[in-house]
């Protein structure tokens, strides 16, 4: 049984009887002074909130104003003279400047790494969630603590020999045979190579976030199953993936975010293909480009970050419980 | 649009395929004897797992940690540490040049009056407590109390910085990233999770600080770019720069007409992380401020505490395990920084990290150096992983 909690402690002011009264004249001193000093807490922290989004407002206004405002005054003139245009979007979208890649098609490509990046990995992380919270086999506990461990390395760890992998297979010669180990698929440059990098670095992650949600469900309802003779196969379809639902709905959205959000691993296995470019890889590339399209970077910024902000916007509480779980990802 | 149509194909067949290898298997083991299947069965569920990872991060890892013991671009010369010796002689990746430089600089010298006022604050505080009749214990330090721990907070982060500005080179630069990141962020996040707490508007302004952890770091970097502007050709003065006092600054390169701000164009870097991450603090730290029991800060508001007391004597030491998780999470995140630097600077100006080094050499061709620069990398991180390890352990084993 719970304990309701008190009312906060009414300040001595406030309790006075007939203090205050109808009229603001006879006030007491004190009472005021009270006021005043208890609002300031409200009053820092919309100081604090309207300094954090300033940035981002005023980059949207800016992806607003036509090329010559956008060089000769800041956004906050607007204000006194208000000039807005959707070309800036309109070209970035579909004729940026030097025949670079089209913003659309890098938001599709974004998608097209992004969507098997984050399905993948649950489908995998979810069967072995379901082993190591509800099967028992020979060193459980130690493979459940390698990939635990695995959660924070980082991913720089892997690059190298993983684009090797991709580009040369993996051989082993002994005594004169060579053995192909890992074909050689020729894969980098293509969007696989991407999401296959971000299926092996989500699944420590998942398979963490999952298997503590498998885990809490309560144990009647998996003897009941075996019971009436359900098979751990039956049990993982019918009864485990329906109610991980709320875990897998959190883990999808944070895996989404990550792989839309990535810049590393696109950066560099799909380095000889421009046409294969994610949103964020072809941002930078029109950051780094010298005088031509300078006006289009803020309409390009919000393109990519469109995504982002709907579904934190939409989805925040299941993005909010992916994040505090997986805050700890590599 | 034929690269999502063909892709989306590809993962639908994937699945198709995963899953009706997955199910052919477990039929199978529905057929045998009771024994085999115990034996087989876990490993159909564990199994493309273990082998995405062994393959995908463990042995790359492996191959990384030996790749970086090798000499020549890729290897082909044999365990000679070549790249390590290169790399702890090399100046510019870590000089002690100016260590005595570090003593009679401003932050230190702050640092040290913060830490003084701090201990003289703790030690009055901790006398006054003493029940009267009691005798004095010696050496008795109160450092719960507001002004004593948020000054040693204080002290404590200006002497990292002090440290970590003066000394040049790129694991001091990452260091330096860590101490800034983690310290500010954390603060920040403390202050907006007690700020808003109780507030009556306290989703709305949750929501605005927490926005930035969902856009990329690229985008991040544009957004600031547009603060940190100075006029010139094809862009306006950045909203910094008309704040500013005095002449136009490239916060990020660290010029300016009449000297220059270097090293600290990297704080100027390190704000845009700081922006993002404070949110990310103040939601985890206002969940486990919601978490106290009520019990507790009933007990002590009836022994006569005010509500300032109450938060630094109860509510502060109940939260210090989640200051402890958003400082080593921070930590991990910090140390891999890469996408904030290559999109305002690419590593120029002083402002190299870790991880550019790592990407510039795979980029060359030069796989013995990446391999290096990414092992120093987890060689930063071990201490903070077996932290963590040890607290995830404790928890779901």
């Amino acid at each position: 049984m719970s304990i309701q909690a008190p009312p906060p402690p009414v300040p001595t002011d406030d309790a006075r009887p007939g203090a205050g009264g109808a009229k603001a004249a006879y006030e007491p001193v004190g009472k005021r002074m009270y006021k005043v000093l208890a609002s300031v807490p409200t009053a820092v922290l919309w100081g604090l909130v309207v300094l954090w989004t300033l940035p981002t407002i005023g980059l949207l206004i800016t992806s607003f104003r036509p090329a010559r405002e956008q060089f000769t005054s800041g956004w906050w003139t607007v204000f006194s003279d208000p000039k807005f245009t959707l070309d800036n979007y309109d070209r970035a979208l579909f004729e940026p400047p030097g025949g670079t890649l089209k913003f659309y098609e890098a938001f599709l490509n974004s998608f097209a790494i992004a969507i098997p990046g984050t399905v993948i990995p649950i489908a995998i992380a979810a069967a072995a969630a379901y082993a190591f919270a509800w099967m028992d086999f020979k060193g459980k506990y130690w493979l459940f603590i390698g990939v635990l461990a695995m959660m924070a390395v980082p991913i720089q760890m892997a690059l190298v020999p993983l684009q090797q992998l991709y580009s040369g297979g993996a051989h082993l010669t002994v005594a004169g045979t060579t053995y192909v180990i890992f074909p050689d698929l020729n894969l980098n440059n293509k969007p696989i190579a991407v999401w296959l990098a971000h299926t092996a670095f989500g699944l420590p992650l998942a398979i963490y976030l999952l298997h503590n949600y498998i885990a809490s469900l309560p144990k009647d309802v998996f003897e009941a199953a075996r019971i009436d003779g359900a098979t751990h196969f039956g049990i993982f379809w019918r009864i485990v993936l329906p109610l991980a639902k709320p875990a897998i709905a959190a883990f999808l959205i944070f895996q989404f975010l990550w792989v839309w959000n990535d810049y590393l691993v696109s950066l560099i296995f799909l380095s000889q293909n421009k046409s294969a470019s994610p949103l964020t890889v072809q941002l930078v590339n029109l950051v780094t480009q010298r005088g031509q399209g300078t006006e289009l970077l803020p309409a390009a910024a919000f393109i990519s970050m469109v995504v982002p902000l709907i579904i934190f916007f939409s989805l925040q509480r299941y993005f909010v419980r992916g994040l505090l779980a997986g805050s700890v990802k590599g | 649009m034929d690269t999502l149509v063909s892709t989306l194909i590809n993962v639908l067949i994937a699945l198709a395929v995963v899953a009706g290898v997955f199910t052919v298997a477990n039929v199978v083991l529905d057929r045998l004897p009771q024994r085999a299947d115990q034996w087989l069965r876990p490993w159909v569920f564990v199994g493309p797992a273990v082998a995405f990872l062994t393959v995908g991060l463990v042995i790359p890892a492996v191959r990384t940690i030996l790749l970086s013991l090798r000499g020549g671009r890729r290897g082909e010369e044999g365990f000679t540490l070549d790249q390590w010796k290169r790399a702890l002689t090399d100046d510019n990746v870590i000089s002690f040049a100016n260590f005595g430089k570090i003593f009679t600089s401003r932050l230190f010298i702050a640092a040290v009056v913060l830490l003084v006022i701090a201990i003289v604050v703790a030690r009055q505080s901790a006398a006054r407590s003493v029940a009267p009749g009691a005798t004095q214990r010696g050496g008795g330090l109160d450092v719960s109390h507001p002004v004593s721990s948020t000054l040693l907070a204080l002290a404590v982060i200006s002497i990292l910085l002090a440290v970590f500005s003066t000394l040049r080179g790129i694991i001091w630069n990452n260091l330096w990233w860590v101490a800034a990141v983690a310290g500010f962020a954390t603060l920040f996040g403390l202050a907006l999770a007690v700020l808003a707490d109780r507030s009556r508007s306290e989703n709305v302004a949750k929501t605005l600080i927490f926005m930035p952890m969902a856009i990329s770091l690229v985008g991040a970097a544009i957004i600031w770019k547009y603060i940190y502007d100075t006029p010139g050709a094809g862009q306006a003065e950045g909203l910094l720069n008309i704040l500013w006092p005095g002449g136009p600054i490239d916060f990020l390169r660290g010029t300016s007409p009449t000297g220059t701000i270097a090293p600290w164009n990297n704080f100027f870097i390190m704000m845009i992380m700081i922006w993002i991450q404070a949110g990310f603090a103040m939601v985890v730290i206002s969940a486990a401020i919601k978490g106290v029991p009520t019990e507790l800060l009933e007990a002590a508001r009836v022994d006569g505490a005010n509500e300032v007391q109450v938060f630094w004597r109860v509510t502060l030491p109940q939260i210090v395990p989640t200051i402890v998780v958003v400082v080593t999470t921070l930590t991990i995140t910090v140390l891999k920084i890469f996408d904030l630097v290559k999109a305002t600077t690419g590593g120029a100006a002083g402002t190299d990290v870790l991880a550019n080094r790592m990407y510039e050499g795979l980029r060359n061709g030069n796989f013995t150096a990446s391999s290096t620069f990414a092992v120093m990398i987890l060689i930063l991180v071990l201490p903070v992983m077996w932290i963590n390890i040890r607290r995830v352990r404790r928890e779901v084993v």
